[in-house]
């Protein structure tokens, strides 16, 4: 725990406020091979807030994220989602914090040989008790609703444009009701209109759920208009912390040249 | 070398040496591929659902081709064999003849290469766009097993699908066998299955299907581990697809070979 009395961090007034923290990741290290990508990785996400963490490409922000869910496994430290030591989880422990937390993948990710009612079914008929066909359809088209594309519950993915592939699976994550959502560059990709539509998404799903979310992004309108705080990730490092109003009036050329980008 | 040569003198070698490291890499890969389904197929929940959905895709889809080519097969056969026969006057033995070939070797065989090619490609190249577009770590994140999902329902849909496209092979190649009796011969319907099945005996039936499941095993294997574990993008879904044709059919000689000791054991005995 002293590695993250160590943060630079401007806003620990903002976190006393959120309550506590769901997820904490404690001097993580990850390398491939000779190539060091988490280099004592630590951070801190609370209870119902929106942190973007930024960085270079190829800088570990995805890396990041799979180790938090539990894709890879990471070299020394610990990650704690819910109180509970990722690394330290068997598979049907894992598979059920899984259910608690959100992921939205870059490219979508939605399962292209299932309609997107099969697709929003898959993790509910995992997941849920088994539950009335009436109360399933209320919940797809509930979830669906809360996305703005209930008409498209009998498409196709290839039906989909990009945009609205992106929110359907942020549909498919929001089925199970978790508390944390990480989002893998959710506005990569599409045009600057559909990115502030998935941008309101992501804030009205914060303030609805009540999901505390993890935004990995190279959008700074993203991070402007969507997280609470940010985290610059650099050289494996949590540079540093805080809101983005704070970030902006430190006269750190590295943080500036994140920043200069918006 | 001679000059100009591609490879310095040396290199061959070594270039000879890095294949057959990796050619026994990719073996063990397998291997511990295929210990992983045995594993994981003990534990529950069984995915009936995407197993029967599976059976339906694998076993439907190639009905048309395998009885095709069943037909033209027994077909073939009949044609190429008459007249072989009638030099020796044991025209009357050719339904006997052709049953035997077709149900002890011919059909198993051009049934299970086939299925390779079409199943094993099918296979390797769904589910190595899975993994390139991150299906597969979807689902996982999603908290459910993709390898008891995707794997161990393919495997076995393409284990028990492959006998039945046998029988269903056999079937038509006996079709195609009686027409040209039929025509030729004047041979009725009755007698030529009649003669058939005379000339069966249950050592020829129960090896051959016996040995079916097992290609049917080993192309379901093939397919889901080079889809599985596919790499680098569109390409390699691509490779993942055409190694999974070429290694499942090299596999099902080696199988085939391997039946074939065993029941001529059996015989002996």
């Amino acid at each position: 725990m002293n590695a993250l009395a160590n943060i630079p961090d401007t806003t620990t007034v903002l976190q006393n406020g959120l309550g506590s923290a769901l997820l904490e990741v404690i001097e993580v290290y990850k390398a491939f091979g000779s190539l060091k990508v988490l280099d004592g990785f630590s951070m801190k996400l609370f209870s119902g807030e929106n942190v973007a963490i930024v960085g270079k490409s190829g800088s570990g922000k995805s890396v990041l994220l799979k180790c938090i869910i539990g894709l890879l496994p990471y070299d020394s430290g610990i990650i704690r989602v819910l109180g509970q030591d990722v690394s330290q989880l068997d598979q049907r422990q894992l598979d059920r914090l899984r259910t608690e937390i959100g992921f939205l993948f870059q490219g979508s990710a939605l399962y292209d040989s299932m309609t997107v009612r099969e697709n929003l079914q898959f993790p509910l008929r995992r997941h849920m008790d088994k539950m009335q066909n009436q109360v399933e359809e209320e919940l797809i088209r509930e979830t669906l609703a809360s996305v703005g594309l209930e008409h498209t519950i009998d498409l196709w993915p290839e039906e989909l444009s990009g945009g609205m592939q992106r929110r359907i699976a942020l549909a498919r994550t929001l089925i199970l009701r978790p508390q944390i959502i990480l989002y893998d560059e959710p506005t990569t990709g599409l045009d600057p209109i559909t990115s502030r539509e998935i941008i309101e998404l992501i804030l009205d799903i914060q303030k609805q759920y009540g999901t505390a979310s993890l935004i990995i992004t190279h959008d700074m309108q993203c991070v402007r208009l969507a997280s609470d705080r940010m985290v610059i990730l650099h050289e494996g490092k949590n540079y540093a912390t805080g809101s983005y109003g704070d970030l902006k009036k430190r006269n750190d050329p590295i943080i500036q040249a994140f920043l200069e980008t918006s | 070398m001679a000059p100009g040569s591609k490879y310095q003198e040396g290199q061959g070698w070594h270039f000879a040496y890095s294949k057959v490291v990796q050619f026994f890499q990719e073996v063990g890969e397998m291997a511990l591929f295929s210990g992983r389904f045995f594993r994981t197929f003990w534990q529950p929940p069984f995915e009936w659902r995407e197993f029967i959905n599976q059976s339906y895709n694998l076993g439907n889809k190639s009905i048309f081709l395998v009885s095709l080519t069943g037909f033209i097969m027994g077909l073939v056969l009949d044609l190429q064999s008459r007249p072989t026969m009638m030099e020796f006057g044991a025209v009357s033995w050719m339904p006997s003849m052709v049953g035997i070939t077709i149900v002890r070797e011919m059909g198993p065989m051009v049934t299970a290469l086939i299925c390779a090619g079409k199943i094993g490609s099918s296979i390797g190249a769904e589910l190595g766009s899975m993994r390139v577009t991150e299906q597969i770590d979807a689902m996982e994140v999603s908290g459910t097993n993709p390898f008891k999902f995707l794997v161990v329902t393919r495997v076995m849909a393409a284990t028990f699908m492959l006998p039945l496209l046998v029988i269903l092979g056999d079937a038509c190649s006996l079709g195609g066998s009686f027409l040209v009796e039929n025509l030729k011969g004047n041979v009725s319907f009755h007698l030529y299955f009649n003669q058939v099945f005379e000339g069966l005996e249950m050592g020829d039936i129960v090896p051959s299907t016996i040995k079916t499941f097992f290609f049917g095993a080993a192309i379901g294997l093939v397919g889901c581990y080079k889809g599985y574990t596919s790499k680098k993008g569109t390409a390699g879904v691509g490779k993942a697809s055409n190694s999974a044709v070429v290694v499942a059919s090299v596999l099902v000689f080696v199988l085939d070979f391997i039946a074939v000791l065993i029941a001529d054991l059996f015989y002996e005995l």
